[in-house]
């Protein structure tokens, strides 16, 4: 029987731009939602309707205007609205992953480095990660001669190659996909879809966004229109 | 899946600090708790209280009021200004680290670069000569200076260079919790990117926990992973490093990041 490891209640997002005449924003209002082990959720509308915020605010990286956001664990639950930022650390950490649209990227900071991080900080050795990260790397189709360079002068979907391998690595419980396939030709896009099918067969909840049809048509699980929460 | 694994013990807890020089001037209603492994950035403009408040942490200014407890290794909290003076000080050699922004305020100018290692390490009880003098070279080539320049007076290095010994200097007697005034103000943009590499690597290799005062959005961004906004005296914002940058709510953060080049 799956398990519901994710439920967002109510969810409401505002910005208030104050240096911008106090501009006021709102982006979502009553969104619910909830996703169990092994499943894949996909967000559905046209380009700023807030899907990303919406991701971002899963990962603790946006505030939430009001709402509920609650991971369901075997051994207790969390509100990632409400929690403390040590815990959020500790989630980032151990239990939710985040493909991001786009690389931040830290400069001096070498390919293989960013991707080994996530599992560094669980406590892998460095021989382990390093490994871990080679394979991913290559699975993904960065040329090792990159690998100990910094993606700084990468390609855009060399940069988002680099992203994923980052995101999958540490095999999170919980995984927020924003536009993975976005910049990748279709043999990348095979091994992301591969990626994504391993980890919903690990037992991930995975919340994702895809403009790509095909590939939402093959990942998807369930599929929720944001327009019907827009506020 | 499991709950995830966070300390519960903090480093440092800090309750309702005020040290006030003037209406607004200096730190009000402070409050917050540091982890193991925590890098916190206090930001904010001149004159917001930063500076005064970080004297306050690492128990060189006393506050007016309010309370600072530091949680030892062995789980001893230390209120650090009801303890006795000799026993602030024991902890200030020991166990807290002050990097300052002046490398010459942080270093003697006067006695060479292993010195100024080995002189902390004597402070904390280590005799053995040999022992002083390797551990000194050993944190040389940690902070990148070259080993051969152990003998060297800080006067004849760069700013960069000093300030990486003083870096090493602090680091020497394995601190737990390290205090940082704008390490990298005034440094060329290549010896900053050189000192917080550094710090960086070493904050995860040491597992320390940082307080870090700057004003600079991108050193924040770099290497904290909460920041304190103050505005004249006051904590307006706390939070993740990132949340605050990304999302900023109140209107002074709002006003700090959108008047960056690259937060």
């Amino acid at each position: 029987m799956p398990t519901t490891r994710l439920v967002v209640s109510n969810l409401k997002k505002d910005f208030i731009l104050h240096t911008q005449h106090n501009a006021h924003i709102p982006v979502f209002n009553g969104f619910s939602l909830s996703v169990d082990s092994g499943e894949c959720a996909v967000l559905l509308g046209p380009s700023g309707m807030g899907k990303s915020t919406f991701l971002k605010c899963l990962y603790g990286n946006y505030k939430i205007t009001s709402g509920s956001i609650t991971l369901y664990f075997d051994d207790g639950e969390i509100d990632v609205a409400k929690c403390e930022p040590e815990w959020i650390h500790g989630l980032r950490r151990q239990t939710i992953g985040y493909v991001s649209q786009f690389l931040r990227v830290i400069p001096r900071v070498a390919a293989i480095d960013v991707v080994v991080e996530p599992l560094l900080m669980q406590g892998v050795t460095k021989e382990d990660a390093y490994q871990k990260a080679a394979v991913l790397l290559a699975r993904l189709h960065i040329p090792e001669k990159l690998w100990s360079l910094s993606p700084t002068t990468f390609s855009g979907g060399e940069q988002q190659r680099v992203n994923i391998a980052r995101g999958f690595i540490a095999n999170y419980p919980v995984l927020l996909l924003d536009e993975p396939t976005a910049s990748l030709d279709a043999k990348n896009r095979a091994v992301v879809i591969e990626l994504i099918n391993e980890a919903k067969a690990n037992g991930a909840a995975v919340v994702g966004i895809f403009h790509d049809k095909d590939v939402r048509d093959t990942v998807a699980d369930n599929v929720i229109d944001l327009s019907q929460f827009v506020a | 899946m499991k709950l995830p694994i966070v300390a519960t013990q903090p480093v440092l807890t800090v309750n309702g600090v005020q040290k006030l020089y003037a209406i607004n001037r200096g730190c009000q209603d402070v409050n917050f708790s540091l982890y193991p492994g925590e890098v916190l950035g206090i930001v904010g403009e001149s004159g917001s209280g930063k500076s005064t408040l970080l004297h306050c942490l690492s128990g060189q200014t006393p506050p007016d009021s309010g309370d600072i407890t530091y949680h030892s290794h062995a789980g001893e909290a230390h209120n650090i200004y009801t303890i006795n003076e000799a026993k602030r000080r024991l902890l200030m050699r020991s166990e807290f680290g002050i990097v300052k922004q002046h490398p010459r305020d942080g270093l003697r100018m006067r006695v060479s670069a292993g010195a100024n290692i080995g002189e902390r390490l004597m402070a904390v009880g280590d005799r053995h000569y040999s022992h002083i003098r390797q551990v000194a070279t050993d944190w040389l080539e940690q902070v990148e200076i070259d080993a051969e320049r152990v003998d060297h007076l800080p006067s004849e290095f760069s700013g960069g260079m000093q300030q990486r010994l003083q870096i090493a200097r602090v680091l020497a007697t394995h601190p737990r919790l390290v205090l940082m005034d704008e390490p990298t103000g005034g440094l060329d943009v290549s010896v900053q990117a050189k000192i917080l590499d550094l710090i960086r690597a070493l904050v995860s290799e040491l597992n320390l926990s940082v307080i870090m005062v700057t004003h600079d959005l991108a050193v924040a961004r770099l290497l904290c992973h909460r920041l304190l906004v103050m505005q004249k005296s006051r904590v307006v914002e706390s939070g993740l490093t990132d949340q605050i940058l990304d999302d900023p709510q109140h209107p002074y953060t709002q006003l700090l990041v959108s008047s960056v080049l690259t937060p």
